[in-house]
């Protein structure tokens, strides 16, 4: 498996692309909009990637927590003025506070039951959300959320949301990759591998599903904040399952275990739909014609297959399992 | 594991196909058209309505094509599917407003796809017309968005003043869970009492349930006088087939989203005698209908009678094109916004007066309408 | 309450049971010979139905012919998706394969808009008569028919599976292949074998649902969900549980529609099911599991 994003001046040159995207496209709106969205749905992505792409459990409630995090920002900020920064930390702790009791009765289940279970409690909380029309606004939700500001500067142009939600994107990738190169990564990977002979070495099997379940969460959670005060406007629609299963279908197109893989799968399935829209009705049939291809003609993703072509690039030098050769 | 499929080759194979995919249609080879931009719900939940919308739209683009286009200029759709997706349809609308030569926007055939089009061609000031109808407060100070659906509130009291010629006192109510359904039921409330009518049951459903059989039995042990099914397809016509099912023979009334050829093939007999707050009756148009009317019997000989969305489809590129034959040249969207806001529309399946405080049609846009016989017809 | 209306949520659970309990079962034949859980399940009671009704509608066809064809056209679809799409793609894992069915469950759904269009096709009853009336509450002739038709499909399973070769391969299969194919089970055969029996269930359900609540492009994915959750809910992998579970879903639905809410259906089927499978993690019909 390969967790190393590459050569350390890869990496700095595409930070400084990500810096510098707003002040050379600053003018295209759809660019900065779609821009945004990439690095929201990146952030749920990395979450993810740490529960299925390096723990192999297949979690289908990223949308509940995406959705419990947005929810948790929305209503402190316009039922009690709370900050949103405040909001978007109470969106973090409430998403994995919850994630951390979930954890454990849920990660008990295996591989389908695991899943099913996930998605059932996603879909539980799109009806407690509706139907708890006082506090949530029900089907219709809630409009005029306020904008992040940090005293009087208000993050209010999508330039100046653009890098708020990219420092937090960075950010939760920074952080998963530490996690993926530390001890407690090596455990996790241990764990991806085998589980029974992971247990077998001391690897506490359970303490680690239920933190990366947990972390997961929390980037689901913080993205859903920035999502919606983004939008400026919540609504149940955004949280159902079918954002769980867009979720996985990022994960699938960059490559499962890799965070640049995830990236590249948000551009792509955050882009393509928009591509394609002008193709009326036939724009699904092109959308999953071109998705079934790639998960069944590139199985390590985008991401994957960049890999392997810059090593044949390079004189045919093979990725190996470590994915780090010299 | 299957690095060897993943040759040079198989990667700048898979580039040049997503690059194919991606590319856009040609430009029409006419001089410097007129472009008008479309985000249409064609596939996904409300696809339907989409879908029969899009009819209305294409057949008033060849009709105002050939007769010469708006001086002299043929106009060009760019048409986008948003799949029913708010977050894509917000996307698409950025995409169509980013476009220079994008006089407006049309389209959103839902609540949400509707508000995602809407709130962008406010903020980018781009004039937005839409076949819906106001759905939130709100959005009735909108400066660039534009309704050819009727307030739902105005349907609301057309269902209660036909309930109180009836006679009727007691409202069963089966809605539909999601907002639409919501925002009836907000709506027939607050009317009711003024009418002298209680709702002494709701119900509700949603798109996605089957069988009503269980909410339809408990609306009936509540004995009422008539029901309201706020509904759209395929549910609100299963809900039709359940009542028969049961026995139920009460009058039904259901909104302008049943105003659909599908109610008829779906619920069969047991349509006949539903009342629903449509916009044109299929075969008894009004004089303002004609136009299109014939032109919808050519263009679909088979099943040559339109319902609400074809006529308001329609509608959508006439209402441009009245506002661009009053803009001065050369057209800006400042000024065709503001065109539009002035327009007195007679149209197909729309009567508006628009205004700077007025973005949707007048109540007289209601036509009640029955099924008998399998067709719509204006109801007595 | 009256009893009447008790009585017509029962009918009411019952039927929609009998649609979720097809599907189930259809779910469960994949999943034990290749532990695929195939996300594209609910597409062939869409074809089986939408084919059948436009049989019907556009070439007139009787209703019995143009089920019986609705069904083989879910069957060879069920061919095409093991031996093509399934076959080949064995070695990828888990994972992968489960993508592909996702894949393959959209594209499906996409050609289906683009033949049928998008608004839902009815059909009409295979035996044209009255609703049955029992103590106050009604129940359609149709409804009747496909509850029927699960146990009768139910009891023909459960025998194709014990007394003939292929079906002995595929419990074999199910069990281990690897130990399977020492004994000569042409495991690959199981495999496609099993995805086209499983569709043919799908399009048993598509074409016995239509005449009820009719058959629309988009009802695909709802089928899947709902036959997943039944699935899980019985057992994945176990016939009799997996009907059992259809049944039992539909039951809960009926009962919380018809005393609570509707609109409380499906998060209190739900929160039973993540109870159940607290209690027993793999499902509630399913023997323990050797791996448990």
């Amino acid at each position: 498996m390969t967790h190393d994003a590459g050569p350390i001046w890869l990496k700095l040159a595409a930070v400084a692309a990500i810096a510098a995207l707003p002040l050379v496209f600053g003018g295209n709106a759809l660019l900065l909009h779609l821009a945004i969205m990439v690095g929201i749905y990146y952030t749920v992505c990395i979450g993810l990637s740490l529960i299925f792409g390096i723990g192999g459990q297949l979690s289908l409630a990223q949308a509940a927590f995406y959705g419990i995090g947005a929810y948790t920002s929305a209503l402190l900020a316009t039922k009690l003025n709370v900050p949103v920064f405040l909001g978007f930390v109470a969106a973090a702790l409430v998403s994995g506070i919850v994630a951390w009791i979930l954890a454990a009765p849920i990660l008990r289940l295996r591989t389908v039951y695991l899943a099913m279970a996930t998605l059932a409690f996603g879909e539980i909380l799109v009806t407690l959300i509706r139907e708890n029309r006082q506090l949530t606004g029900g089907s219709t939700g809630i409009v005029n959320l306020p904008r992040p500001a940090i005293g009087s500067f208000v993050f209010e142009t999508p330039s100046q949301y653009y890098y708020l939600v990219w420092i937090v994107a960075l950010a939760a990738a920074w952080i998963a990759g530490n996690i993926i190169r530390s001890r407690f990564g090596l455990g996790l990977r241990a764990l991806a591998d085998a589980e029974i002979g992971a247990a077998s070495c001391g690897v506490d099997v359970a303490r680690y599903k239920t933190w990366m379940f947990t972390l997961g969460a929390i980037f689901a959670g913080v993205a859903g904040a920035l999502f919606v005060h983004y939008l400026s406007f919540i609504s149940p629609d955004s949280f159902s399952v079918s954002f769980s299963i867009l979720i996985v279908m990022i994960l699938a197109v960059g490559g499962r275990d890799s965070l640049v893989g995830a990236l590249f799968g948000a551009i792509a399935v955050t882009v393509l739909p928009i591509l394609l829209a002008g193709y009326e009705k036939y724009s699904e049939l092109v959308f999953g014609v071109l998705f079934l291809a790639t998960v069944m003609f590139l199985p390590r993703g985008l991401a994957g297959a960049g890999e392997a072509l810059l090593a044949r690039m390079k004189g045919g030098r093979r990725v190996t399992h470590e994915g780090r050769d010299a | 594991m299957l690095d060897r499929w993943i040759t040079r080759r198989n990667c700048v194979l898979a580039i040049a196909a997503v690059a194919a995919a991606a590319g856009f249609a040609p430009a029409a080879l006419a001089a410097d058209p007129i472009v008008i931009g479309a985000v249409h719900d064609l596939t996904g939940p409300v696809a339907t309505l989409g879908q029969y919308g899009k009819r209305g739209i294409d057949i008033a683009i060849a009709e105002v094509n050939a007769a010469g286009g708006v001086d002299g200029r043929p106009i060009e759709l760019v048409s986008l599917n948003s799949e029913s997706k708010p977050e894509l349809a917000a996307s698409l609308a950025l995409r169509l407003a980013s476009r220079n030569d994008v006089l407006a926007i049309i389209g959103g055939t839902f609540g949400s796809t509707q508000l995602a089009v809407g709130s962008i061609a406010e903020k980018q000031k781009v004039p937005f017309v839409t076949p819906t109808g106001v759905i939130g407060e709100e959005q009735r100070t909108w400066k660039y968005q534009f309704h050819t659906l009727a307030d739902f509130n105005d349907a609301a009291k057309m269902m209660l003043d036909y309930a109180k010629k009836k006679n009727f006192k007691r409202l069963g109510l089966m809605r539909l869970e999601r907002e639409y359904g919501e925002l009836g039921a907000k709506f027939l409330r607050q009317l009711a009492p003024s009418y002298g009518i209680e709702i002494v049951a709701e119900e509700r459903g949603a798109d996605g349930d089957r069988d009503f059989t269980a909410q339809l039995t408990k609306l009936r042990d509540a004995n009422p006088d008539f029901l309201v099914v706020w509904f759209a397809n395929p549910g609100g016509s299963l809900v039709l087939r359940n009542a028969r099912q049961l026995g139920i023979r009460l009058p039904m009334i259901g909104p302008v989203s049943m105003d659909s050829s599908a109610t008829v093939k779906l619920a069969g007999p047991a349509a006949e005698g539903f009342i629903v707050t449509s916009q044109i009756a299929g075969s008894e148009v009004l004089e303002r209908q004609k136009a299109f009317a014939d032109a919808y019997r050519k263009a679909y000989p088979d099943a040559p009678e339109s319902n609400t969305f074809e006529a308001i489809g329609y509608d959508l590129i006439k209402i441009v094109v009245a506002g661009l034959k009053a803009t001065p040249q050369p057209y800006t969207r400042e000024k065709l916004r503001n065109a539009i806001a002035k327009l007195n529309y007679v149209g197909a399946g729309t009567v508006a007066h628009y205004s700077d405080t007025k973005n949707d049609p007048s109540a007289d846009t209601i036509v009640l309408t029955t099924i008998t016989n399998g067709r719509f017809v204006l109801a007595k | 309450m009256s009893l009447s209306a008790f009585l017509q949520f029962v009918f009411s659970g019952l039927t929609s049971g009998a649609v979720y309990a097809f599907v189930a079962l259809a779910f469960s034949v994949t999943f034990s010979s290749s532990g695929i859980v195939n996300f594209a399940q609910g597409q062939f009671v869409m074809l089986g139905g939408m084919v059948a009704a436009s049989l019907h509608a556009g070439f007139d066809v009787p209703v019995l012919p143009a089920m019986m064809i609705g069904v083989a056209a879910a069957g060879i679809a069920g061919l095409v998706m093991g031996a093509g799409f399934i076959l080949p793609m064995l070695r990828l894992g888990e994972f992968t394969l489960i993508l592909i069915t996702l894949g393959l469950s959209i594209v499906f759904e996409a050609v289906a808009l683009i033949v049928w269009g998008t608004d839902p096709l009815a059909l009409s009853s295979l035996i044209d008569a009255e609703p049955l009336r029992l103590g106050g509450a009604s129940l359609t002739i149709d409804s009747v028919i496909i509850i029927a038709m699960i146990f009768v499909t139910l009891i023909g399973y459960q025998l194709f599976a014990r007394f003939t070769r292929w079906g002995r391969a595929m419990r074999a299969t199910s069990i281990d292949p690897s130990v399977a194919a020492s004994l000569g089970v042409n495991v690959s055969l199981t495999i496609v074998l099993a995805f086209v029996l499983s569709a043919v269930f799908g399009g048993l359900a598509g074409v016995l649902l239509t005449p009820l609540i009719s058959t629309g492009a988009q009802t695909g994915l709802l089928m899947t969900l709902k036959g997943f959750t039944a699935a899980v809910l019985g057992g994945m992998g176990s016939p009799i549980g997996s009907v059992a579970g259809g049944f039992l879903l539909g039951m809960i639905e009926a009962m919380t529609t018809g005393f609570i809410s509707s609109t409380y259906q499906n998060a209190i089927a739900l929160t039973l099911l993540i109870l159940f499978l607290m209690v027993r993690p793999e499902g509630l019909f399913t023997k323990r599991s050797r791996q448990a």
